[in-house]
Formats: C-alpha cells, structure tokens, sequence
C-alpha cells in the first residue's frame, strides 16, 4: 500500500499521514533560483565558447593565486637546502646562491600580495606540498622499485621510515615473549623534549606496536598496579633503567639501549639492538 | 576478502535508502550508502559483541547478506519498479558543462593525488597508534570490542569514544586489510558526493561542483585525507545529516527525512562530543514541529538521533565500567580570561590572521570568510528584497550553523582543564582547531546556496547558457 504513496515500506505511515501535509515545495519563491533550464541559447560553438571562457577566467584565477604564493613556498624550499648545506659544510658558492634568491624572494611583497597570500596560502600548500610533492616523492620511490634499486616497501619498511624509534621496537619484540610485561623509560624531558624517541615512554602509543606483550611506563607504576607486579623485562634508553633490574650490571658492558629481563640476566647475547 | 567486505558494507547501505525513498542521484548513491553501510556494520559489532559472539568474516558476511536480502524482501515491490528510473544519459555537445568537468578534473586530480598519499603510508599519528587503530586492529584481532587492553587502562582515550569509528577499522581488518587507511578515502569520497548532491538540490551543477571543490581544498580537511584521524569521518557523518535534515525540511522530501535522521544517529555514534550538532538539528525539526504539529515525525527523528548516545553510555558504565562525566566546570561563571583566550582563538579560525600558534587563514582558507560576507551581503539585501524572501531557504542552515557553534563554544568555554590536563590554549589549537571541519560543510553550503549567491551564480550559469 505503502508504494504507492512513495515506493517504501519504511515511509508507510509517514507517506500517508503525515506527510500528506508536507508535499515537496514547489520551485522556491526566488526566480533567480531556479534550476537553469535546458534550453540553450545559441548553437553548440556558442555555448562551448562561453563554457571556455568562464574555464579560463577560473584558470587564470587558480594561477595567480598558485603565482602569488609561489614565492613564500620557495623560501621553505630553499630554507631546508640551506640548513643541509651548512649541515654537511656543502658548496659555499649555493649558499651565497641561495642567500640572493632569499633576499629577492624577501622583497616581493606588496599590499595586495600579502593579502592574498593572507587567505590562499593553506591552498598553495594543500595544492603543491601536499598533493603534488608528496605524489611526485611516493612515484620516485616507485620507479626506484621497479628499477631495482630499491625493494619493495612492506608496511614494516615504511613504519621504519616514519617512526624513528620503530628498529628498537622491533628489537624488543623480538627479545621478549608474547606474555611479557615491559617497563618502558619515564616519559620525563629527556626523552620528550626530542622526536628521536617518538612516544617510547607512552605505554597506550607502545602497546600498539607490543601487543599482545604488555607495557608501563618506569616512575608511574601506581596508573597499572596488576602490571606493576608482573614486570619481566626493562626498555633501557639512553642508558636509562638499569637501577631497575634486580641484578647488577657492570658499567663497561652497559649499552646505552637494551631490552633486559628484570630478574636475572640474559641468557644469551641479546642485549644489543 | 577487502573487496567483499567493503561491497557488503555499500550494498547493505544501499538496500536501506532504497528501503526509505527512491529515485537517489548516483552521488547520493555513493556516499550515503557507505556512509549508512559502515554505520550499521559497526552496530553489528556493538551487538555481537553484547551477544557474546567473536567477530569472523563468516559471521559477519553472513548477518550482512540475511540483513541486505531481509530489507530488500520487504522493499522487493519497490526495487522492482526502480528500472522505470534509471535513464539513460544524454551526452549531446550541448548538455556538457565544460566548467563544471574542468572542476571535476581538478578535484579528481587531487583526489587521486591525497589517496596515493593516503594508501601509501601507514597510520603514524599519535591518536590513531594510541587509540583508534589500536583498537580496531585488537578488536579484530580479539573478535570484541570490550578487548583485554581495557583491564590494564591501555586502550587510549578513544576507547570511550563511541566504536563507529575504530570500528570501522576492525572491519576492515577482519576482513584482511593489512592497513586500514581505505577508510579514510571511503569516507572523504562520502563527504564530497553527499556535499555536492545536497548543494545541488538547491542549485545547478556548476555550484555544487564549485562548492565541493571549495570544501575539498580547505586546507586543515584536506591534509587529513591522508591521515587515519576521526575528524574527517565525523565532518562526514555531519554534514550528511545536517545537509539531508536541511534539506528535508525545505523541499518536503521523505527520503530526506530518514537520510538526516539516520545519518544524524551516526553523527553520535562515532564521537560524544557532536552532540551539539544532534541537540542543533532537534532544535530545527521542533520549531518545525510547531509549524506542522506534526508530533510523529519530531519523536522519530528524535528517537532515532538520541538512541545511539544513550547505547553507548550504558555500554560504557555496565560493560566497561566507566562514564562519561566531569568533563565541564560550570563553576567558573563568567570568567573573563577565559571568555579571552577562547573568543581570541575562534575569531582566529573564522576570520583568519594569527593567534599562539594557530593561522586561521592556512587552515581554513576562504571557508569561514566567504560565508560571513555572503550572510553580511544577504543582511544587506533584506533592504532591498525583504526578510521573508532572504530567508526562505537558508533560514535552517543559518539555526543550524549557528546554534551548533554556540554550543561547541560554551563546550570548551566550561571545558574543565584538569579534568582534561591540558591548558585551554593547548586544546583550542587541538581538539578545537579539528572539531571546527564540522563546520565548514555548513558554511560551503550556505556560501552556495544563500540568495545573493544564487543571484550571482544564476547570472553566471545565464552567461554560460547564452540565455
């Protein structure tokens, strides 16, 4: 009964009842917008010309927009090549050529440019960085693949690439048992004032990787007092959680990261990532 | 095994809006099925997990495929006439719309190039490794989604996050995804095809192609289309809901109704917070309650929007054993410093310039500026046109808008900061800086659809048609 009203079973009642009272609008009360019509004015050159024109005008509009913020996108360019230069003492001759197109790029402003530039500039990065470098960097990589000069690239290679920290997660996973517990380094500025070792100290970032081994963090044992009594082995970074080890290790065979059972000492060699 | 998962999950979507209306454009098609689709697989997690039944790909291939043919049988006399529909396109040199394929070009293009991105690199953000991955790769893994992480307080702040979307990546890894990144480029294509049917309820082609392309370069939502992050899904869920809702309410259309009210469960189904968006479009469709008195409809919507949010808090205080609360500090009154910081921080996202560490303009480009000088410009013409005419169409999407963004404001503005242990200045260029892509779907369509846009776009599309 209900179809033909509307042609579903869930719109019976509304369909039929209330809905009644509410038939779709007829076209809206402003003559201005209404749907364009089919009709067309003119003849198939005509109307593909003023389709081009306003094509155009579009285009020229999205180029001077990309133009404009050209610039202040290159200086980012040129700032990451000068600091790898001066990194790796590179050719001083660059660097004076970089310095001058820095300047030059520097002075080209202008009332109307910073204006713009105030609002597109999110559009230039998500247009050239975001799209078109990151397509252009993962089509190199692909052409190195296929060219053999580089593997093919697992999700464990790329998580390497991404997460600094990944070839010592990896190293514990190996060394431990799929039930162990693992007390990680404090998450204090040693560690979180540098992005080397990413979140190590995070033990809801860490389990993610160690699953189904479990994880807390050294100093904030009381947040997972069931884990805190089943601790196996200890994460050392930079040296550090050696004092939590029921056993002394001798300071000339303590290297700066390891993964060490917390009651005895390790059987075999394992203790070097 | 992907493939399979993924086509049940859009096909169970389709089976259900065919269920609730007909004649759908192929837009419509494509982003509310998935975004119904994945809504209800995620349900079926939920409950399955409440039954006490380990997720597996049989189980789920099989409640998928008793579901689309259930649904289907009981709508079999609708689908049989849907034929009658389907027409065949006319593709004559006169019916092509050169501006609007030029933009579809540019929007394919990047589309293409961010889901390369996207598909290539696995998740490496801080709150997915934490959270939503995590869970969804254990959930899978564990076949619940109370996993064994909640007994040792590591499943991460998204485990009290409603499971619409890690769940969504536990599906997709149930049915053998090595990562789960498909789901972010299923739900930006959802975003864009349901944006631009919306737009082009309202419009012509060409607006809602240039509407969508405004939304998709907007710069924040954008860059997250190729990372494994809740804020673009839930953009998506609401602007769905809200466009569908709007819509609904202006043209009169049943199917629109059960999209809005549907797709608005989801929006509370994938985040707790988007509640200022449900508590928006209840507050639409009671004033339209007052116009039609129509209780029937009012209480559906209601019923169907709310439902979601009151599962997950029982969910989340009888089987995991915590609750949502003390998340606000309405003790601090007016506080000025904080009506400061907070006022500072969103004059910044909505009109550009420079704020602590947030550029307003880098982020959300034009969006925001363009719809308050087209509201400025619509104020303008009710000189010249009148309140009623000025009004008629945009007057929902404007409530909408606004009374959404008041209530995310008051959210953060009594947000209780030890609770939370983060200063207000750390959030707003946080939680706050992401929660606001919700909002530029809502703008884009204002910016499109207001009356001194369609004034200025008919002209355009009078010129292109040489009328």
């Amino acid at each position: 009964m209900a179809l033909k009203h509307c042609g579903c079973w869930l719109n019976s009642d509304l369909s039929t009842k209330q809905m009644a009272k509410q038939q779709p609008k007829q076209s809206t009360v402003i003559p201005q917008k209404k749907k364009a019509a089919a009709v067309v004015g003119g003849d198939a050159f005509t109307y593909l010309l003023r389709n081009s024109i306003i094509v155009a005008v579009l285009g020229v509009l999205f180029l001077l927009i990309y133009k404009v913020n050209e610039g202040p996108g290159k200086m980012q360019d040129l700032y990451s090549e000068y600091q790898q230069l001066s990194q790796s003492r590179g050719s001083q001759e660059r660097i004076n050529e970089i310095a001058e197109e820095f300047k030059t790029l520097q002075a080209d402003t202008g009332f109307f440019k910073e204006a713009i530039r105030k609002y597109t500039r999110g559009y230039y990065w998500v247009a050239h960085d975001v799209a078109a470098k990151s397509l252009e960097q993962i089509n190199e990589i692909n052409a190195k693949v296929e060219n053999g000069q580089m593997k093919t690239l697992t999700r464990e290679d790329k998580l390497g690439y991404k997460v600094g920290v990944y070839p010592l997660i990896k190293y514990l996973i190996e060394s431990t048992p799929k039930d162990a517990v693992i007390l990680l380094p404090p998450g204090d500025s040693v560690l979180s004032n540098t992005s080397k070792w990413n979140f190590v100290y995070d033990p809801e970032w860490m389990e993610y990787f160690i699953y189904p081994r479990l994880c807390l963090t050294s100093s904030r044992e009381n947040e997972h007092p069931d884990l805190a009594k089943r601790i196996t082995h200890v994460l050392i970074v930079q040296g550090r959680g050696y004092d939590k080890l029921k056993y002394d290790v001798p300071l000339d065979q303590r290297p700066s990261e390891a993964v060490l059972p917390i009651d005895h000492p390790p059987v075999q060699n394992q203790n070097k990532p | 095994m992907l493939a399979v998962g993924i086509i049940l999950c859009y096909l169970l979507g389709l089976s259900l809006m065919y269920a609730v209306g007909r004649k759908y454009s192929l837009a419509e098609l494509v982003g509310y099925s998935f975004l119904i689709g994945m809504g209800l697989e995620t349900f079926f997690l939920f409950f399955l997990d409440i039954a006490g039944v380990k997720y597996s790909q049989g189980v789920l291939i099989g409640l998928n495929v008793f579901s689309i043919v259930a649904i289907c049988g009981a709508n079999y006399k609708n689908l049989l006439t849907l034929k009658e529909d389907f027409k065949a396109p006319d593709f004559s040199l006169k019916n092509i719309n050169l501006v609007a394929v030029f933009l579809f070009c540019l929007i394919a293009y990047l589309f293409y190039a961010i889901t390369v991105k996207n598909l290539f690199w696995p998740p490496t953000e801080h709150d997915t490794i934490g959270s939503f991955d995590k869970l969804g790769r254990i959930m899978a893994a564990e076949g619940k989604l109370k996993i064994s992480l909640y007994q040792y307080n590591l499943e991460g702040a998204g485990g009290l996050y409603p499971p619409l979307y890690h769940g969504s990546f536990a599906y997709v890894y149930i049915f053998g995804a090595e990562m789960p990144k498909i789901i972010t480029t299923l739900f930006f294509v959802s975003l864009l095809t349901t944006f631009y049917s919306a737009v082009k309820n309202f419009t012509g082609t060409t607006a809602a192609m240039f509407g969508t392309f405004i939304l998709m370069l907007t710069p924040e939502l954008f860059s997250h289309a190729a990372l494994s992050l809740g804020n673009l899904p839930t953009t998506a869920y609401v602007s769905a809901a809200a466009l569908a809702t709007i819509t609904w309410l202006e043209k009169r259309d049943a199917k629109y109704f059960w999209l809005g009210a549907i797709a608005m469960a989801f929006v509370i189904w994938i985040r707790s917070d988007t509640i200022v968006f449900t508590a928006a479009a209840l507050l639409l469709v009671a004033l339209d309650f007052f116009k039609t008195k129509d209780w029937k409809n009012t209480i559906i919507y209601g019923a169907i929007a709310v439902t979601p949010f009151i599962l997950w808090n029982l969910y989340l205080k009888l089987k995991i054993g915590a609750a949502q609360a003390g998340k606000f500090d309405l003790g601090i009154g007016y506080n000025t410093e904080r009506m400061g910081v907070v006022t500072a921080y969103v004059k910044t996202f909505l009109f550009g310039g420079q704020h602590g560490a947030v550029d307003g303009g880098q982020l959300y480009g034009l969006v925001f500026i363009l719809f308050f000088i087209l509201f400025v410009v619509n104020l303008i013409l009710i000189y010249k046109v009148g309140v009623k005419e000025i009004l008629s169409d945009s007057v929902n999407t404007l409530l909408f808008f606004f009374v959404s963004f008041a209530l995310y404001f008051a959210v953060f503005y009594f947000i209780d900061v030890k609770v939370q242990n983060a200063p207000i200045a750390s959030l707003m260029e946080s939680s706050f800086k992401r929660g606001m892509f919700c909002f530029a779907p809502i703008a884009v369509f204002y910016t499109f659809t207001s009356y001194a846009s369609a004034l200025a776009l008919a002209k355009l599309e009078n010129f292109r048609l040489g009328k």
